[in-house]
């Protein structure tokens, strides 16, 4: 019962008091409310289109509506049965029936093969145009078609709130077989499952590069712990650390010319950099005595990282700056209450840092704000793990042990709606792309 | 063992018997008398390599038994408690006796793999399975085995050796494991006789 539906369109996620350990400490405000959000009403008209262009539009207008509708910034409206298609909109009709948005489109033959789409959005409150611009898509059956709309659809999001949404992008996994761990990644929607990696070993924490052309990981293929980058482009993988140890838990500074990861250093695992541009200089960053620091994350502007440590005797979520520098602690922290924060991902619009941290027994994702020094749950059912960020800052993908069977899962955090993305046992580690494609106007 | 030795000495006392059953008859002839003499050294000589014979097989025996024993101890886990890469009593012992067989067959080399149990995050774990499999290796380092025969690994969470999420299950998955990837047990010293 920590769920307290008021409305349609307020979702408030409150942890009851009285179910919290007797051993919270005072002050600390995980379980804080999400911010009821109106919602604006947004309705995609049918699309006009020329004879030729008959099957590609409802594909077309299908994944644009669900992508809107998966930006979690509108409530989506139905068209409903024998709307006209036609040149004018009756904007007021569409604000009576809720409307705050009105999108247009119409689809034209482009020589090249694919398709033009013209989008309009209309401001049904004040009768205005918000966006209006033609685009080119590829044909149907090409393997970038769905990426090139998704990505139209993020242009409409930025039409509507200023802010693209992130849509055109994917999420690189690890799948659990039999006796096995294999890389794969599929499109943010659910679409297009593509297994990078299959020689029946461990495959570990995959981490997207900033231009998404490469994903950096662990693979146990020798027989021990050593990071590759694979170029996906090449199909090829590099072999970036082989230390003695561990070679685990990587992650790119924002200009992508560093890949910062946990190895062993004198019998402790430690937060090191390799310049992956000059292909040399391995330079050591964290220093524990009887204790391990691993799972980098950089600040948007590649200054700082938040990390885990055990320094305390548990593991928590740290910060410090590139080159040196006292970590600060940024998960809660209370002697003898047995705490265990993991796995930090910072936000790529930097406020914010997810991680997962033990809550009455439970795995759950938690964000803290860096600004407000507050943190708060985005999850409260079953147990989950490893939450990455979208490039919008807003959504998270995470893997849950027990919800609905299991799987990977996308919280919105602003409203903390859920969908899943992927459901059953063994999907683990996720982590969200960068923006792979911008749509820009045809012709 | 036990069940040998008894057959040989029954041999040994049928022998002897038989000797001085055949004595008396054997006494008024100097040729059969010397061809008495001759078959009872035969017998006794028989019954004296059959002996040996058995005593050797029973040594071979023991050996064998030490030497599976001293194989067992060598790959036997040691186990560890929650999100810790602390030895206990038990664990040292077992490390110390590890290390005895290890310091009389200097041509052994192990791979330490640090394990843990299921809570807890993936990453963590492998960090976690790492500095168990070092704390391993810096105990026996303490007993004189050079770091350069002990090669360590971490397979933090990934691979259990029992299914599972019970306390107990937890408990056999916190481990490190060993694994001989050079040379073998030849010489067995006191800690395992």
């Amino acid at each position: 019962m920590h769920l307290i539906r008021s409305s349609a369109l307020t979702i408030i996620f409150a942890l009851v008091p009285t179910f919290l350990p007797a051993q919270e400490v005072e002050g600390v405000r995980l379980g804080l409310r999400y911010q009821p959000e109106y919602q604006p009403g947004l309705v995609v008209l049918p699309f006009a289109g020329a004879a030729d262009q008959g099957r590609v539009l409802e594909p077309v207008r299908g994944i644009i509506r669900q992508d809107l509708d998966f930006s979690d910034r509108f409530e989506m409206l139905e068209a409903g049965v024998g709307v006209a298609v036609d040149d004018s909109v009756n904007l007021d009709l569409w604000n009576e029936r809720g409307a705050d948005w009105v999108l247009q489109g119409e689809l034209g033959p482009d020589p090249a093969g694919g398709s033009q789409l013209r989008l309009v959005l209309h401001d049904a409150v004040y009768g205005t145009i918000r966006g209006d611009e033609t685009f080119l898509l590829p044909a149907q059956g090409d393997p970038t078609f769905r990426m090139s709309v998704h990505a139209v659809s993020d242009e409409i999001v930025r039409w509507a709130t200023g802010e693209a949404g992130a849509a055109a992008t994917r999420i690189a996994f690890v799948l659990e077989g039999r006796g096995s761990k294999e890389l794969f990644v599929i499109d943010y929607d659910g679409e297009n499952v593509q297994q990078l990696t299959n020689d029946g070993s461990i495959a570990l924490s995959p981490a997207w590069s900033p231009e998404a052309g490469r994903i950096a990981y662990t693979s146990y293929r020798s027989g021990s712990p050593l990071l590759y980058e694979r170029d996906l482009g090449a199909g090829r993988d590099r072999l970036i650390s082989d230390r003695d140890g561990v070679n685990i838990t990587p992650a790119y500074s924002p200009d992508g010319g560093t890949i910062a990861f946990a190895t062993s250093v004198a019998g402790n695992t430690e937060v090191a950099t390799y310049n992956r541009d000059e292909n040399c200089c391995l330079e050591q960053h964290t220093r524990g005595r009887r204790f391990d620091s691993l799972s980098p994350s950089y600040s948007p502007d590649g200054r700082q990282f938040a990390f885990v440590s055990n320094r305390l005797g548990e593991p928590h979520i740290y910060i410090m700056t590139v080159g040196g520098g006292e970590p600060r602690l940024l998960s809660d922290y209370s002697y003898g209450g047995r705490g265990y924060n993991t796995s930090p991902d910072w936000a790529p619009t930097g406020r914010q840092i997810a991680y997962h941290g033990r809550v009455d027994g439970q795995m759950q994702i938690i964000v803290a704000d860096l600004e407000t020094d507050r943190r708060r749950l985005l999850t409260a059912e079953g147990s989950n793990e490893d939450p990455s960020w979208a490039p919008d800052g807003r959504h998270v993908v995470f893997a849950s042990r027990d919800r609905e069977g299991g799987g990977l899962y996308i919280v919105d955090s602003v409203s903390g709606r859920v969908r899943p993305l992927l459901r059953g046992a063994g999907y683990g580690l996720p982590d969200w792309s960068p923006v792979l494609e911008r749509a820009g106007p045809g012709q | 063992m036990k069940l040998r030795l008894a057959v040989a000495l029954a041999l040994v006392v049928f022998a002897i018997a038989g000797c001085s059953r055949n004595t008396p008859e054997a006494a008024p002839a100097p040729v059969a008398s010397n061809n008495d003499a001759d078959a009872a050294a035969r017998a006794r000589a028989d019954s004296i390599a059959a002996a040996e014979l058995a005593r050797r097989q029973a040594e071979e025996r023991a050996l064998q038994q030490q030497m599976a024993r001293a194989q067992e101890i060598l790959s036997s886990v040691v186990l560890f408690a929650y999100d810790s890469d602390e030895l206990d009593p038990e664990a040292e012992e077992r490390l110390r006796t590890k290390a005895a067989i290890l310091r009389a067959n200097p041509t052994l080399e192990l791979r330490v793999e640090g394990h843990a149990d299921e809570r807890g995050s993936t990453e963590y774990n492998l960090a976690l399975g790492q500095r168990r499999a070092e704390s391993i290796r810096s105990f026996l380092a303490g007993y004189g085995i050079t770091e350069n025969r002990l090669a360590t690994i971490s397979y933090g969470k990934e691979r259990p050796t029992v299914m599972g999420s019970s306390e107990s299950a937890w408990r056999q998955n916190r481990r490190g494991e060993f694994a001989v990837t050079a040379g073998e047990i030849s010489a067995i010293p006191p800690e395992v006789r």
